[in-house]
């Protein structure tokens, strides 16, 4: 017989330290991208020794749930909900590691000496992907469906941008060769932000397996999105403006 | 509870009544059976004393057994003698034996009458036998009377009791019903009260003169006075609520309350907007890391609930909607294991302390760059060194031209100081424009020549204003020698101004209220665009590398800005590299046109 109460306390604590986890990679993409911008060394390696940290908090979830499993052998939704967790949780963890990459991308675009003019575009990849992120935890908190499919269907966009990026980038290094080796590093930090954005598009998809129980590639379509929330508007103004690369002092 | 009294009491009634009705009925009984004994008494002794006067007794006994037949009352008299043959019976002949009859065996034994009774199966009632010997005889009399005549008289007494038993149950039943509404409606419009009180619906009142029990009368009383205390509280309770709701999400800093655990159990508007997360945390409880980002913020609020630590101010860098800001956090402690967290952003006054630390180093440092070089200057003729006379000249040259730097630069940030903390007359004198430009032309005509400068004043309307004249005068000022200092020689520096009615009625005496904008064009070597934002901010200087000999204070463009300000203007810079820089200043002030 399960013991219900004590197996809720177990799957709150979970879900806590997902949240966290998911804080942590949020905060770790944040960090990276801000060490970019600002060449800023210092938080580069600040990212970087801050993985041990998600690693950790990864394989401690892993445990708790299997342990969660092996002793209360939850059943119907409990279970999926569990499972749900443990494919969540190395998708963040994931997500942190592409985080520590650009990290080192960084530090090798500092270590180059180059100055170089980060396109317009690639912040706005950033601005996507970080939206992206946070607007999933949103999602995995309140349990949010709606808010998931949305998720999913911003990583087509990031995509579209990306490929628009490469071009660009790839442009540059022609005209600027002594800028190459540190636009290769741009190449790499986009690469490793549209993997995170794949990793996020992932979390998405398994809290609609959470809430759902079916796949979202099962679903032949992605449910119409509600246009009548309002709660992610600056997203809207990111689609209407694709050109516009300072967000940051919307809201 | 109705229901309840009711029944017991019709059950005790009923009980009595029965009680009363079988105690009737067995008394009635019990007096007719003792009638009934004393008449056959009567009716033996009076046979038995007629035996001695007349002979034939079975005579006697045919003719009081007719008379008894005809009031219907089937009297049975048998004449046995002691042998127990049966000489006479009324109702049958030629009987057997009554030897062996209770009655008959009694007397023979005793001598004395004896009675009995019996149910008769032939009849089918209880029969009434009295057994008696005739004295000096062998005759014994028996008397039987049926004792279902006395049954008619307890019946008719057991109908008129339970009769009258039952309208006294109706009566009762009724009156009681009556008394117990009576008693039970104040009580059941007390509890209709109270239960629209605790569903809270507003409050009814019971009406007290109308209840006629004084014990009820009470009860409503308290109870009205509850529900006004009651209903005193709630308002003034949702007073209080709307209140702090208002103030709280009124409130432009985040305020956030978190529970033992961290976890955020509440949020105004200010700090979702802040932190961008529009989750409910009643609905969906989150920990506080997801908003912040940061332990520290955690750690404290659960040492200060656990009592570990009273410190409540904390200082944190915290990601937000709107970047990267310094936050200044209060946490107080709440009742019940919670803590409310205060997000006061800091960031700008940060900005304005670094600001005002950055203005009075670079003070510094302009003060010290002349004095520098004054002293080193008197060092060396102090040394005494041998110097050639021109040496000399020179020298005392460059500490004149020093002393005037500094000079200027004092009286630069006289100027500065004096805009800042002097608020606008509003009631200045008008005076005229065109005549103050030349005054000012006119100064600064010798030391344009010098550079080879020449100033021009285009074709501007003549006008009158009413604004603080030195102001306007330290305006220009600065313009035209802006525009002299960095010229190329042989260049001109073109002084214009134009008004344009506002519409803005922020004077009470409606006066022509206009923008007046300056424009100082020169045509020298130009700003590059990254620096034409920033040539208005004190000590900004272009491209400090190359200005090692820097031409004025580094102040005056800042004092055009700050003069611009105070007249709820504005200043804005046009500039293209090697083709010259135009600078606009526009003042809001009362403008008449010159007549």
């Amino acid at each position: 017989m399960v013991n219900r109460l004590e197996f809720q306390e177990d799957l709150s604590a979970i879900h806590r330290d997902m949240i966290r986890l998911g804080s942590m990679a949020e905060t770790a993409i944040n960090k990276a991208m801000q060490a970019l911008r600002e060449s800023n060394a210092v938080l580069a390696h600040e990212v970087i020794q801050g993985d041990d940290a998600i690693d950790t908090l990864e394989r401690e979830i892993t445990q708790e749930c299997v342990r969660l499993i092996a002793r209360q052998q939850p059943r119907a939704s409990d279970l999926r909900d569990i499972t749900a967790n443990m494919k969540l949780v190395t998708d963040l963890e994931r997500i942190a590691d592409h985080a520590e990459e650009i990290a080192n991308s960084t530090l090798a675009i500092i270590d180059s000496g180059l100055a170089i003019q980060i396109p317009a575009d690639f912040h706005m990849v950033n601005d996507l992907v970080t939206r992206m992120l946070h607007e999933a935890l949103d999602a995995y908190v309140s349990r949010d469906l709606a808010l998931a499919y949305h998720v999913i269907r911003t990583r087509d966009r990031i995509g579209f941008v990306g490929q628009g990026l490469l071009k660009l980038i790839v442009k540059t290094m022609q005209e600027e060769q002594g800028s190459i080796p540190a636009l290769v590093q741009l190449i790499l930090v986009t690469n490793h932000l549209q993997r995170a954005a794949d990793h996020t598009q992932n979390v998405a998809e398994w809290i609609v397996y959470h809430l759902r129980g079916t796949y979202v590639s099962e679903l032949k379509d992605l449910p119409d999105e509600d246009l009548s929330d309002t709660r992610m508007p600056t997203v809207e103004q990111v689609n209407e403006s694709p050109s516009s690369s300072d967000m940051d002092g919307e809201g | 509870m109705r229901k309840k009294i009711t029944l017991i009491v019709i059950i005790v009634l009923v009980i009595a009544i029965l009680a009363t009705s079988i105690m009737a009925v067995s008394e009635a009984r019990k007096m007719n059976r003792t009638t009934t004994r004393n008449h056959v008494i009567a009716i033996t002794n009076w046979m038995t004393t007629e035996f001695s006067q007349t002979i034939d007794l079975s005579k006697i006994a045919k003719r009081l057994v007719s008379q008894y037949v005809a009031r219907d009352i089937p009297l049975r008299v048998t004449l046995i003698k002691t042998s127990g043959d049966v000489i006479f019976d009324s109702e049958a002949e030629d009987l057997e034996s009554h030897l062996m009859r209770p009655e008959v065996q009694k007397v023979l034994k005793s001598g004395q009458p004896a009675e009995e009774i019996r149910y008769s199966k032939t009849l089918g009632y209880d029969l009434y036998y009295y057994a008696a010997r005739i004295t000096d005889s062998d005759l014994i009399v028996r008397i039987a009377y049926p004792l279902s005549l006395e049954d008619d008289t307890v019946r008719s007494v057991r109908t008129h009791v339970l009769l009258i038993g039952l309208i006294s149950i109706l009566l009762m039943g009724g009156t009681l019903a009556f008394a117990i509404h009576k008693i039970t409606q104040p009580i059941e419009t007390i509890t209709e009260s109270f239960e629209s009180l605790a569903s809270g619906i507003a409050a009814t009142r019971i009406e007290e003169v109308h209840q006629v029990y004084p014990e009820m009368r009470r009860l409503s009383v308290s109870y009205n006075r509850m529900a006004d205390t009651l209903e005193e509280q709630q308002s003034s309770l949702r007073q209080k609520q709307s209140f702090l709701d208002a103030l709280v999400e009124g409130l432009s800093s985040p305020i956030v309350v978190v529970d033992d655990k961290a976890d955020v159990i509440f949020i105004n508007e200010r700090g979702m907007q802040t932190f961008r997360r529009f989750i409910d945390p009643v609905k969906y409880p989150y920990p506080l890391f997801l908003l912040t980002h940061d332990d520290k913020i955690s750690e404290r609020a659960i040492e200060i609930m656990s009592g570990q630590t009273q410190e409540r101010e904390l200082v944190r860098t915290l990601t937000t909607s709107e970047g990267m800001r310094s936050y200044h956090l209060t946490l107080s402690p709440l009742y019940d294991h919670r803590v409310a967290i205060l997000f006061h952003d800091r960031t700008a006054e940060e900005e304005a302390a670094r600001l005002r630390s950055d203005f009075v180093a670079n003070v510094t440092h302009e003060l010290r760059t002349p004095l520098t070089s004054i002293r080193g200057m008197i060092d060396t003729l102090r040394s005494g060194r041998v110097m050639k006379e021109e040496q000399t000249e020179r020298f005392l040259q460059l500490m004149d031209v020093e002393s005037e730097r500094l000079e200027r630069l004092v009286s630069d940030l006289l100027v500065l100081s004096d805009i800042e903390q002097n608020a606008v007359d509003l009631n200045e004198d008008y005076f005229d424009l065109t005549e103050l430009a030349n005054e000012v032309m006119t100064q600064l005509e010798p030391y344009a020549t010098e550079q080879e400068i020449s100033l021009k004043l285009s074709d501007s309307k003549r006008l009158r204003i009413s604004a603080s004249r030195d102001h306007v005068k330290q305006l220009l000022m600065n313009l035209i020698d802006n525009g002299i200092k960095y010229n190329r020689p042989g260049g001109t520096v073109t002084v214009s101004w134009s008004a344009f009615d506002t519409h803005v009625k922020t004077f009470a005496d409606r006066r022509n209220i206009s923008r007046l904008t300056f424009s100082v064009e020169d045509n020298g070597i130009g700003i590059p665009e990254a620096d034409q934002s920033r040539i208005f901010e004190r000590f900004y200087r272009i491209d400090r590398s190359r200005s090692q000999e820097p031409k004025g204070t580094g102040l005056g463009l800042a004092i055009v800005k700050h003069i611009a300000l105070l007249y709820n203007g504005e200043v804005s810079v046009r500039s293209r590299l090697g083709i010259g820089t135009t600078i606009y200043a526009s003042l809001i002030i009362p403008v008449e046109n010159q007549v």
